[in-house]
C-alpha cells in the first residue's frame, strides 16, 4: 500500500539527451558584427541560435522576459535608435538582470582592454572576448547547458522569482505539484492556471516560460 | 607618470633641485651654493615628507638653505640651495652678498610649480588619447580577424573527416598552415587586452579545466612558428585532473612555449609536461636557451625587462610576454617559477643551459 505524498519537482529532474538539449536550447546572439559568432557552423552542429544585429523595445522585451537560457550579448552597438537612452550593451545587461536575475547573459565583446567596460563583464554569468573560434563557442555553451539548462535549475529560477514577488510558500508547492503533473501527464499547462495558482505577478509570463521549458525538457525523458 | 619622462620634464627647472638618490641637478637660472655641494648629510629629502598637498612647502634645512617640496605626477620634487625674502633678510652682509643669487620669490615658486602640472596633464591627456586611438583601431583589427576566422573554419568544415582536428588534417600542408595562422593571430590577440586591462584575467566563471587538451590545443597551433625555426615541440605527461580555471589561462602556454620558441637554439626540442599533482595540474615549458642571471631570475617577469642576452638572441621582444603570464597565473591564485639546471655552456659568447618555467594551477 502506498500512501499518497505530494509530487515534488525531484520526481521529475531526469537527464535528457545531449543532443536534444542542444536543440531544445534556445540561445540568441546580439552583435552588430555577423561575423563575430559562428551561428551558422553552430547550427549545423544542431544547436538552436538566432543573431539579432541590435535589440529594439520588443526584443529587449522578449529577453527580460526569459525567451532564451542563453544570451550572448555584445557591449556597442547592439541597441536600435528607440532604445538609445538604455546605454547600449551594459544598459540591456542591467534591465534583463533587474527584471530577471538568472537570465543567463554572456558578455560577448573584443573590448576587454577598456578599464570602462569593467562592470560590463563583472555583471554578465560569463564571458567570450572576440576573436572566438568554433570550439570556444561550442564550449561555453555545452557547459553552460550543463551548468543551467536543467528542471531543477529551471524550476529554481521560477523559485528565485516567485519568493522576490512574495508569492506565499504554499502556493509555490501548488504550483510545484501543478507542474510535476503536467509534465508526468505529458501535457502542457496554461497561463490562466498558472495565473490562478500564484496571482498576477509582475513576472508572470517569464515564470511560464520557465515552467514550460521544464515541461518541454521533460517530454524529451518520458 | 614614467619617472624618465618625469626627469625629461624636470630638466628645464630654472631652480637647484636634489633628487632622492641626494644628487644635486643645477638649474637653468641658479646653482646650488657652496652649502650644498659641501652638505655631507643632505637632508634636503626629509622634506618629502611636508608635501602632501599640490602646492609648494618650503622649509629650511639644516644649514640654513631654503628647501620648497611639491607633487608633480604624483612624485615630489624638492627644489633646494634658494632663499626666499625673509630668509635671506636674517643673513649677514657678507653672506647677502655671497648668496644673492639664491634669491626666488615664493610666487615664481608657485607660477613653475603650476607650469610643471600644466605640462604633466598634457603630455597625459596625449597619451591617452594615443591609447584611445590606437585600441579604437584594434577594434577594427578584431572585426577583420573574426571574418578571417569564419572564413578559415567555414573552410575546414568542408572536408571530410570526423571533428575540426581531423578535418584540418585532411587538408594540403600549405592549407593547413594558412588556417593555424590565423588560429595563431587569434591567440595572441587574446593577449593585447591585458596590457591595459589586468582585470581581463578573470573575466568570466571559473570552469574545471582539462588542462593537458587546453595545452596541446596551443602546442599544435604554435607548431607552425617552432618548425620555422628548426624546433620540435615534444608534449609530453598525463592529466586527468580538473582544476577550475578561467578561459585567460590558455596564455600561459602560449607565452611560455612563444618564449621558448624565441629563445632555443635552432634545432633544439622544447619540451612541454603536463602532470596531475594533488587536485591539480603542473605545466612546464623546459628550453635550452640563454642562462639568466641569478640577479635577474624574478625580474625577468618586471613588464618591460628583458634578461641580459634576450636582445642578442632575439631582436624582437619587448619584456611584456612574461610578465603578463604571471598576470594570468595571479588571477589563478597561482605563480609561475623559473629553474635553470645551471650547466652554462658558452655558445658564441653566450651562456646556455636548459631553462624550465613551471606553473601548478589548482594545486
Amino acid at each position: 500500500m502506498s500512501w499518497f505524498r505530494p509530487s515534488r519537482i525531484n520526481d521529475i529532474s531526469s537527464i535528457a539527451p545531449p543532443a536534444e538539449l542542444k536543440k531544445r536550447t534556445k540561445v540568441v546572439v546580439v552583435d552588430d558584427d555577423e561575423d563575430s559568432f559562428p551561428v551558422k557552423a553552430l547550427r549545423d552542429e544542431g544547436y538552436t541560435i538566432e543573431w539579432w544585429a541590435s535589440v529594439d523595445g520588443a526584443a529587449l522585451s522578449r529577453l527580460e522576459r526569459g525567451d532564451f537560457d542563453i544570451v550572448i550579448l555584445d557591449i556597442q552597438g547592439v541597441t536600435a535608435p528607440s532604445l538609445s537612452d538604455t546605454g547600449d550593451g551594459l544598459g540591456v545587461l542591467r534591465r534583463i538582470k533587474a527584471v530577471n536575475p538568472k537570465q543567463v547573459v554572456v558578455a560577448f565583446s573584443g573590448q576587454s582592454y577598456d578599464l570602462a567596460s569593467v562592470p560590463f563583464w563583472k555583471m554578465a554569468d560569463d564571458a567570450l572576448r572576440k576573436p572566438v573560434t568554433i570550439i570556444q563557442c561550442k564550449e561555453l555553451i555545452d557547459r553552460l547547458i550543463a551548468e543551467h539548462v536543467s528542471v531543477r535549475g529551471y524550476w529554481d529560477n521560477i523559485c528565485h522569482l516567485l519568493e522576490r514577488s512574495g508569492v506565499e510558500k504554499r502556493r509555490i508547492t501548488k504550483l510545484e505539484r501543478a507542474v510535476v503533473t503536467a509534465a508526468k501527464q505529458g501535457r502542457g499547462i496554461t497561463l490562466e492556471e498558472v495565473r490562478d495558482i500564484i496571482g498576477s505577478i509582475e513576472n508572470l509570463e517569464t515564470v511560464y516560460n520557465w515552467i514550460r521549458r521544464i515541461i518541454a525538457l521533460c517530454t524529451l525523458v518520458f | 607618470m614614467h619617472p624618465s619622462v618625469l626627469e625629461a620634464t624636470l630638466s628645464s627647472s630654472p631652480f637647484p633641485r636634489i633628487r632622492g638618490d641626494g644628487t644635486l641637478v643645477r638649474g637653468t637660472s641658479i646653482d646650488h651654493p657652496l652649502e650644498c655641494y659641501r652638505c655631507p648629510a643632505r637632508r634636503c629629502s626629509e622634506a618629502c615628507a611636508a608635501a602632501t598637498g599640490d602646492a609648494p612647502v618650503v622649509t629650511e634645512c639644516h644649514r640654513g638653505m631654503g628647501v620648497a617640496a611639491m607633487r608633480v605626477a604624483g612624485t615630489t620634487v624638492v627644489v633646494n640651495g634658494i632663499l626666499l625674502a625673509d630668509q635671506l633678510s636674517r643673513l649677514s652682509r657678507r653672506q647677502k652678498r655671497r648668496l644673492a643669487n639664491q634669491e626666488v620669490q615664493l610666487s615664481a615658486l608657485v607660477a613653475w610649480h603650476a607650469k610643471l602640472e600644466g605640462v604633466v596633464k598634457m603630455i597625459r591627456e596625449t597619451i591617452d588619447q594615443r591609447v584611445e586611438d590606437t585600441l579604437g583601431m584594434l577594434h577594427d583589427v578584431q572585426t577583420a580577424v573574426s571574418s578571417l576566422l569564419r572564413n578559415a573554419e567555414a573552410y575546414v568544415e568542408q572536408q571530410p573527416g570526423a571533428g575540426f582536428e581531423a578535418k584540418l588534417d585532411s587538408l594540403e600542408p600549405a592549407a593547413v598552415r594558412v588556417v593555424k595562422s590565423v588560429q595563431l593571430l587569434q591567440a595572441r590577440m587574446a593577449l593585447v587586452p591585458l596590457l591595459t586591462n589586468e582585470h581581463a584575467a578573470r573575466y568570466g566563471q571559473r570552469h574545471p579545466t582539462p588542462v593537458y587538451r587546453v595545452v596541446d590545443r596551443v602546442v599544435r597551433v604554435m607548431r607552425i612558428s617552432a618548425e620555422k625555426e628548426r624546433l620540435s615541440l615534444n608534449l609530453l605527461g598525463t592529466s586527468r585532473n580538473l582544476p577550475e580555471a578561467y578561459d585567460s589561462f590558455e596564455t600561459i602556454p602560449l607565452i611560455l612555449i612563444d618564449n621558448a620558441i624565441k629563445y632555443s637554439r635552432a634545432g633544439q626540442a622544447i619540451e612541454i609536461r603536463v602532470n596531475d599533482v594533488p587536485r591539480g595540474v603542473s605545466l612546464s615549458v623546459t628550453s635550452y636557451s640563454p642562462s639568466i642571471p641569478e640577479a635577474q631570475r624574478q625580474r625577468i617577469f618586471e613588464r618591460g625587462f628583458r634578461a641580459e642576452h634576450a636582445a642578442t638572441v632575439a631582436s624582437r621582444g619587448s619584456g611584456l610576454g612574461l610578465y603578463l603570464a604571471q598576470v594570468v597565473a595571479r588571477a589563478h591564485g597561482a605563480l609561475i617559477r623559473h629553474q635553470c639546471d645551471g650547466a652554462n655552456v658558452l655558445v658564441g659568447g653566450i651562456p646556455y643551459c636548459n631553462n624550465t618555467f613551471s606553473v601548478t594551477i589548482g594545486g
